[in-house]
């Protein structure tokens, strides 16, 4: 393989920066010429593509977002579509692909691989969804960024006497809810995958307030329930002073953390080394520390399952 | 001498660097200094706190206060003012130091005019309190604010978007001004100038042209004229929250430029963490002041930054009228819209 392509796709994640600076670089070092994929599955349809040089990936290993930019990549479901991005590669000789983005993009890579292009992912989503990996490039800092943001409604919850529901990012799963409230001290997390009684939530806070603890603290993923409607249903059943933030957005983009920045920069090396040496349709991910390849079907369509001893150590330590 | 500290109002970065700065000062000519918890609630309901060296020693770089606040206002309480000045005789206070934004310094004023021996000491996270350059709390929450700009930026420069930050700030623009300027946003939107939407969404869609994205930032008090308005407080403040100004505004920019467009709050992160090195600096001093005032029988007043020195300056002052952003600074502001 002398030509290959990178490209990220699907929500941005502090990391990406850092992994196609790795693949553009290592493809340097290996004689391997690297092409810049602009906007995602859409560049590929557009033929949007620009080599990259070492000195043009310089200074990114700090910067969130990914300066390859990113679409949504419902349009590339199409088998046509599909086609036409291999038509695209062949008219300029790339061989070969590598696509970092989270399920959306490595069903593409999927797609792609089945028509007998090679494709190799690697997992990068804030959400960590992705099954067959503990880990997905982003992930790391997202929670860091909801952590800080906790930390300070902490601050103000103390010294209100408060209690507060903080509304994290997690659509379908909650990764980033459980981590952010266990690093937070938080009472109560409500996540997706898990049904929640109100009752026993409300039974939690009274006894909470009985047993003179000064504030509560909720952490939900908003694909549990939207926060605002918590609120309305606790202050409809208890007289309680409490209040709602929304993180949104704030979590997406900062600086990657140091594991965020280590494994896009392992990752990537391994997608390329595979990718050379005639693997395909696989994504690489981290498991029990081992930087491992997982077939691309497995990780979109696979549950990854939360850890449920986090789920319930939280029970645990709030009393 | 015995004195008397409470922090009233909304919590912000500084406040317990402020009471550590009393506390230290009072050593020096032997005060003994209690803490009214909860504000003025505190202080009408006797509930006090105990404020020696041990309980501050440890807290220069806390966010919050130690102290606890609250947005009671003991001239709607029945009996507030009265049960206050039997509070102050029943624990021997010879003066009170009350810490706080405009609400809390004008029942701090009032009480002045009641007899009371009070200093203030100025405390605004939205740094609208006239009589003083700034106040504690500012710099952290716009050092916050800036830190999530950046962090947006990422993300409208990765998918080629235009985002809205909500920032703090019901009556005076500082926060997004501040924001806006030290983040490098494309558009600002603060409550003294009535919203011209037209004009900024031409605006943005020659950012996103040049440069892929665009990032404006809002303050919560901007002038929207939604219908509903949301709960009102003691002090008669409609409680924001409720209406989200950083959505209207995505609103208006998706319908008139058919970008879809989102937006974030920065909400209560902003006002909470530890404070930067000036806020601790500007908490220290005026702390240190207030007690200063007090040996100089100098009440009535608050010890304000002016220039670059802390002095003290009649509470009427800060409480008279708000500062709001002037044409100068929007004028400064204009210079990077371009």
């Amino acid at each position: 393989m002398k030509r290959i392509a990178v490209l990220t796709s699907g929500g941005d994640a502090p990391g990406m920066n850092a992994a196609i600076r790795s693949v553009v670089r290592i493809g340097f070092s290996r004689n391997i010429e690297v092409i810049g994929v602009r906007g995602g599955f859409r560049g590929l349809i557009e033929k949007n593509f620009n080599p990259l040089l070492p000195r043009d990936v310089s200074g990114l290993l700090e910067k969130g977002g990914t300066v390859l930019l990113t679409s949504r990549t419902d349009e590339f479901k199409s088998e046509e579509i599909q086609e036409k991005a291999i038509e695209n590669f062949k008219s300029e000789h790339i061989e070969g692909l590598i696509v970092i983005g989270g399920n959306g993009s490595q069903s593409g890579n999927f797609a792609l691989s089945k028509k007998d292009f090679p494709v190799m992912g690697v997992a990068s989503t804030i959400d960590n969804d992705l099954w067959g990996t503990d880990y997905t490039i982003g992930f790391d800092t997202a929670v860091n960024n909801a952590i800080q943001a906790i930390d300070k409604i902490r601050d103000v919850a103390t010294s209100h006497t408060r209690s507060f529901i903080v509304e994290v990012m997690g659509r379908d799963r909650g990764f980033i809810a459980i981590d952010s409230a266990i690093a937070t001290g938080a009472d109560i997390v409500l996540i997706p995958e898990v049904r929640f009684d109100i009752g026993k939530i409300i039974k939690n806070i009274k006894e909470g307030m009985e047993k003179k603890k000064l504030h509560h603290l909720i952490v939900c993923a908003e694909g549990a329930i939207y926060a605002r409607d918590l609120e309305q249903i606790i202050k409809s059943r208890l007289d309680i002073e409490i209040r709602v933030s929304v993180l949104g957005y704030i979590q997406r983009g900062g600086s990657p953390t140091r594991f965020d920045r280590i494994i896009a920069t392992l990752f990537a090396e391994r997608a390329l080394t595979e990718l050379i040496q005639g693997e395909t349709g696989k994504v690489v991910g981290i498991k029990d520390n081992q930087i491992v390849l997982i077939p691309a079907e497995d990780a979109v369509t696979k549950q990854k399952d939360i850890n449920s001893s986090l789920y319930k150590i939280i029970e645990e330590v709030s009393v | 001498m015995r004195i008397a500290v409470l922090t009233g109002g909304g919590d912000c970065p500084g406040l317990n660097s402020a009471i550590r700065g009393i506390v230290y000062r009072a050593i020096d000519f032997s005060y003994d200094v209690i803490g009214f918890e909860e504000g003025w609630k505190g202080a009408i309901e006797g509930k006090t706190h105990r404020l020696s060296l041990v309980d501050v020693e440890e807290i220069v770089n806390q966010g919050g206060t130690i102290l606890f606040t609250s947005r009671t206002n003991p001239f709607t309480v029945e009996n507030g003012p009265d049960r206050i000045m039997e509070n102050l005789k029943k624990f021997e206070i010879d003066a009170l130091i009350a810490i706080g934004g405009d609400d809390t310094l004008g029942v701090a004023l009032k009480l002045y005019q009641l007899g009371v021996k009070v200093v203030g000491v100025p405390k605004t996270m939205d740094n609208d309190l006239s009589g003083t350059d700034f106040t504690f709390g500012f710099y952290t929450s716009v050092e916050v604010a800036v830190d999530a700009l950046n962090r947006l930026k990422d993300t409208a420069k990765s998918h080629k978007r235009i985002i809205i930050l909500e920032v703090m700030g019901r009556e005076a623009g500082w926060v997004a001004l501040y924001t806006g300027m030290a983040g490098g946003a494309d558009w600002v939107l603060v409550p003294e100038e009535k919203p011209d939407f037209e004009a900024m969404c031409t605006h943005l869609m020659k950012d996103l042209e040049r440069k892929g994205y665009a990032l404006v930032v809002v303050s919560e008090g901007v002038d929207i004229s939604l219908e509903e308005k949301g709960e009102v407080d003691q002090f008669g403040h409609t409680l924001l929250q409720k209406r989200s100004v950083g959505d209207f505004v995505a609103d208006i920019i998706s319908k008139k430029t058919g970008i879809s467009t989102r937006s974030a709050v920065i909400g209560y992160i902003q006002r909470g963490g530890s404070p930067t090195v000036f806020d601790r600096m500007l908490a220290l001093r005026t702390g240190v002041k207030a007690v200063d005032m007090i040996q100089n029988g100098e009440f009535g007043k608050m010890a304000a930054l002016v220039g670059s020195e802390v002095t003290a300056v009649p509470l009427g002052d800060a409480t008279s009228k708000l500062k709001l952003v002037d044409k100068n600074w929007l004028d400064l502001l204009r210079v990077f819209l371009k």
